[in-house]
């Protein structure tokens, strides 16, 4: 077997690999999450004036489409009229994160690995192609730099918490009876440190900590099989 | 010469000798002033007294004892001046000076070298204060000038502890700023064990803080160190009762040898060497005792509010406050929200400032407001709270947002207090989603109940449709592992098949190469075989060692085997160019099986045939 059809079986089977890969994903259900399911629910939680679950729900339709401008829109108003602050970040986190949906750039990161292996070895095959497999190499790391950036700007959002309740007091201690140290506002974003029992340490913005019940808040992307709530 | 008279001359020297004793008096004794303001004031009020020592001394000067006066230090300068080479220090010492009771007290003068003063205290009732600019009273404003409780040290005078309150009437809610002040003796106390505290529920404390002021005061001749706490006092509950402050601490006991005691004459040597320093040095014994300090009780009134003209709206809050409002834009569409703030900034307990804000109002939609407060100080006592209220107009039109109402007592006037904001008037534009839906919005938002019908908010952007593809974890896929074997997977098999390639070829160059060094190294052995042949003129081995030397060659350039290249093989590889080639083969058939003779001319013709395909390069 000559090197030039060991690579073509390769890339074959890689890419019904890849084909498998794909397919082994559940299929969608009505159970699973889908940007305008979390947008409807998002816009009915605003109008029942729940600006907590508004604002989480619109935080998890932005991840699954996060160049919906309707979805930045309502997630803004809502916001605004919680009386809290606007959205900030790095420049980096906002246009890294606007890039494409995260599941779409996996494929694409997938995609730029298959680029840069078949090239890399074609390359050796063919040494008089170098210009055009070295372009395609090179367009194969860009895919995976892009999709790197884009789960370095989300990685952040896996422990962020959206405060739920109304006036969530933060207190000094993972008990009932512990001080408050400050009250969260609903909808508040947080950052999730650990939990203990029913309490869940977490970071304000502002770099205050303390422990709050965790039923008063929910993880913005939920850990697997903690409900739609997500702790 | 005129003498003269004796009386004259003694009247002279007298007067000469009392100017020498008055400058070497001015020269070595100090000189001591002293200053009372105001020199009348109240029963519950207090005067200071300056006292300035003016001279080389060392001694401090500790205020006289006068039944019916208390002297509380607050403070102390000391200035040096060098003039002509003759150093002069001028040290002042500052006292409060707390009456126990009304009448007329005289100071004496301090070592003679001032003036009595006179201070004249009214009974209580009769303000001296408004007359008296400088008198501290006791009955102030918030914020006025605080009044100690009396000094009372422990009975080894190693520490005391001391409540200076600007008041002592005050009503149920009210706070008041306190300072506690614990003087620790230099050496005598080992350790403060705790903050101090108090007990009892008529009051609370604020928290104090853990790094209190520290100052040096001179208590009855001995140097003290001076912490102060600044914290909060608020009133709980009606009723009179003395509120004395305890401070866990730790003291020296001094196991001093009875003959060393008043060792010396001088009682200036023996305060030098009975302290604790020199005790220490010259082996005394120091044993440590935990003791709990009192402060002396101060009297308290906690008088209840007054039940009458008390605010409908009033939450508790006592003090003085001052409230103003601001609209975050004068104008706006409807469904649009804007920011109601209310700013009340003051004196008093803010944990008891409250405000429902803007409630039920007409063509507006109110949310429950927030509350932030920022304080002015380390105890919270000044400060401002600001009530932040978001409003949405459910109309188009001139619409007027109420003004607020805020509602506190005021302790000094003894009276409630409704301070009001003034309307604003805003301006609302109708919105292009329409009257009916903001008016949805306005009902909905806030209720407590979902829509029936879903509508196009004038705020929201309306629902999506719904495509049907969804996922079953929000976490990425690139978080997930599953999903990330798929590109380690591939970069795996990548890496793999460039090892298996590079080794594939490595070996395959590696084959090449020991093929050409065994092709090399035979094809010198033939020819080596050829020289001696012809050397000993053996003309079979010559033709046979030429033939298997060229078949060596040929071989590596044909990648064929040796042994089987024949005639064939060369009429089709090199055609017409193999005519040399063919006949020596042709002639070491001859030689091998016929045995002909060839002479030596020939054989190096031959040769040279054999070397020159050797130099031939292989074709790739």
């Amino acid at each position: 077997m000559t090197a030039r059809m060991t690579i073509a079986l390769l890339t074959l089977a890689l890419g019904a690999g890849l084909a498998h890969a794909a397919t082994a994903v559940p299929p969608p259900t009505s159970a699973g999450y889908s940007a305008p399911r979390l947008f409807n629910l998002a816009n009915a939680y605003a109008r029942d004036g729940r600006p907590g679950m508004a604002v989480l729900n619109y935080e998890r339709a932005r991840l699954l489409a996060p160049n919906d401008p309707d979805i930045r829109a309502n997630l803004r108003f809502v916001r605004t009229t919680a009386t809290l602050p606007p959205i900030t970040g790095t420049w980096f986190e906002r246009q890294a994160s606007k890039l494409a949906s995260p599941n779409a750039l996996f494929w694409f990161g997938c995609a730029g690995v298959l680029m840069v292996g078949v090239s890399l070895l074609l390359s050796r095959q063919y040494p008089r192609r170098r210009l055009a497999l070295g372009a395609c190499t090179a367009a194969g790391f860009a895919l995976m730099a892009v999709t790197l950036c884009n789960a370095l700007a989300i990685w952040p959002m896996m422990s962020e918490a959206v405060v739920i309740a109304r006036a969530t007091p933060a207190r000094v201690a993972p008990a009932s009876m512990a001080d408050s140290l400050m009250t969260l506002r609903e909808a508040q974003i947080l950052t999730v440190d650990t939990e203990l029992r029913d309490f869940t340490l977490v970071h304000t913005d502002m770099g205050r900590s303390g422990w709050v019940a965790t039923a008063d808040i929910a993880r913005v992307v939920p850990r697997a099989g903690k409900g739609i709530v997500g702790f | 010469m005129k003498l003269l008279h004796p009386s004259r001359l003694h009247l002279q020297l007298s007067v000469i000798a009392a100017l020498l004793l008055a400058a070497g008096a001015a020269y070595g004794a100090p000189s001591v002033t002293q200053q009372i303001e105001p020199a009348e004031i109240a029963l519950g009020e207090a005067a200071q007294l300056t006292i300035a020592t003016l001279g080389n001394t060392q001694t401090p000067i500790a205020p006289p004892v006068i039944a019916g006066l208390e002297f509380v230090a607050v403070g102390q300068s000391s200035q040096m001046e060098s003039i002509n080479g003759q150093t002069t220090s001028k040290n002042s010492v500052t006292y409060q000076v707390i009456p126990q009771r009304a009448g007329i007290f005289t100071i004496p003068g301090l070592l003679g070298g001032s003036p009595p003063l006179v201070l004249r205290v009214l009974a209580s009732g009769v303000s001296a204060a408004s007359s008296s600019p400088g008198a501290f009273s006791t009955l102030p404003a918030a914020g006025s000038a605080m009044v100690a409780s009396a000094t009372h040290l422990t009975q080894d005078g190693s520490a005391f502890v001391r409540l200076r309150l600007p008041k002592h009437q005050l009503y149920v809610g009210e706070s008041m700023l306190v300072d506690i002040q614990v003087g620790l003796r230099d050496g005598l106390v080992a350790t403060l064990n705790g903050l101090p505290s108090f007990a009892g529920d008529f009051f609370t404390l604020n928290n104090l803080s853990t790094k209190p002021e520290e100052a040096q005061e001179i208590i009855g001749g001995q140097p003290f160190t001076v912490l102060t706490w600044h914290s909060a006092l608020a009133a709980v509950k009606p009723g009179t009762t003395s509120l004395t402050i305890d401070t866990p601490l730790t003291v020296r006991m001094q196991t001093m040898r009875p003959a060393a005691a008043n060792r010396f004459r001088d009682p200036a040597l023996n305060d030098v060497f009975n302290d604790p320093f020199f005790q220490n040095f010259f082996g005394g014994g120091t044993t440590e005792k935990e003791i709990t300090l009192t402060s002396p009780p101060a009297t308290i009134s906690v008088m209840a509010l007054p039940t009458q003209n008390r605010p409908e709206g009033f939450t508790g809050a006592v003090g003085h406050f001052k409230v103003s409002s601001e609209l975050s834009a004068a104008s706006t569409t409807v469904g649009d929200p804007l920011t109601l703030r209310l700013h009340v900034s003051g004196a008093g307990n803010f944990d008891r400032v409250r405000s429902a804000m803007l409630g039920s109002v007409d063509d507006w939609k109110t949310y429950p407001p927030t509350a932030t407060f920022t304080a002015a100080d380390a105890t919270g006592y000044r400060g401002e709270k600001v009530f932040e209220q978001a409003v949405i107009a459910r109309e188009p039109g001139t619409k007027i947002l109420p003004g607020l109402a805020f509602s506190y007592f005021d302790p000094d006037a003894g009276r409630y207090e409704t301070a009001l904001t003034p309307p604003v008037n805003v301006t609302v534009m109708a919105d292009v989603a329409g009257k009916a839906a903001a008016n949805s919005l306005a009902q909905n938002v806030g209720a407590g109940t979902a829509p029936a019908v879903p509508f196009v908010s004038p705020g929201l952007r309306p629902d999506h449709a719904d495509t049907g593809n969804s996922v079953a974890s929000l976490v990425p896929r690139y978080f997930q592992p599953p999903f990330l074997a798929v590109p380690s997977a591939l970069a795996l098999a990548f890496i793999g098949a460039w090892f298996w390639l590079r080794r594939r070829e490595q070996a395959a160059n590696d084959g090449d190469a020991a093929l050409q060094r065994a092709t090399a190294q035979a094809t010198a052995t033939w020819l080596a075989q050829m020289d001696t042949a012809a050397a000993a003129r053996d003309i079979q081995v010559f033709f046979s060692s030429a033939r298997s030397a060229l078949r060596q060659a040929l071989a590596a350039r044909w990648q064929v085997a040796a042994q089987s290249i024949g005639l064939e093989d060369i009429d089709a590889h090199l055609g017409p160019d193999g005519n040399d080639v063919r006949q020596l083969f042709a002639r070491a058939d001859e030689a091998t099986y016929s045995g002909s003779d060839e002479d030596v001319g020939d054989l190096a013709h031959w040769k040279q045939v054999v070397l020159r395909q050797l130099k031939e390069r292989p074709t790739q």
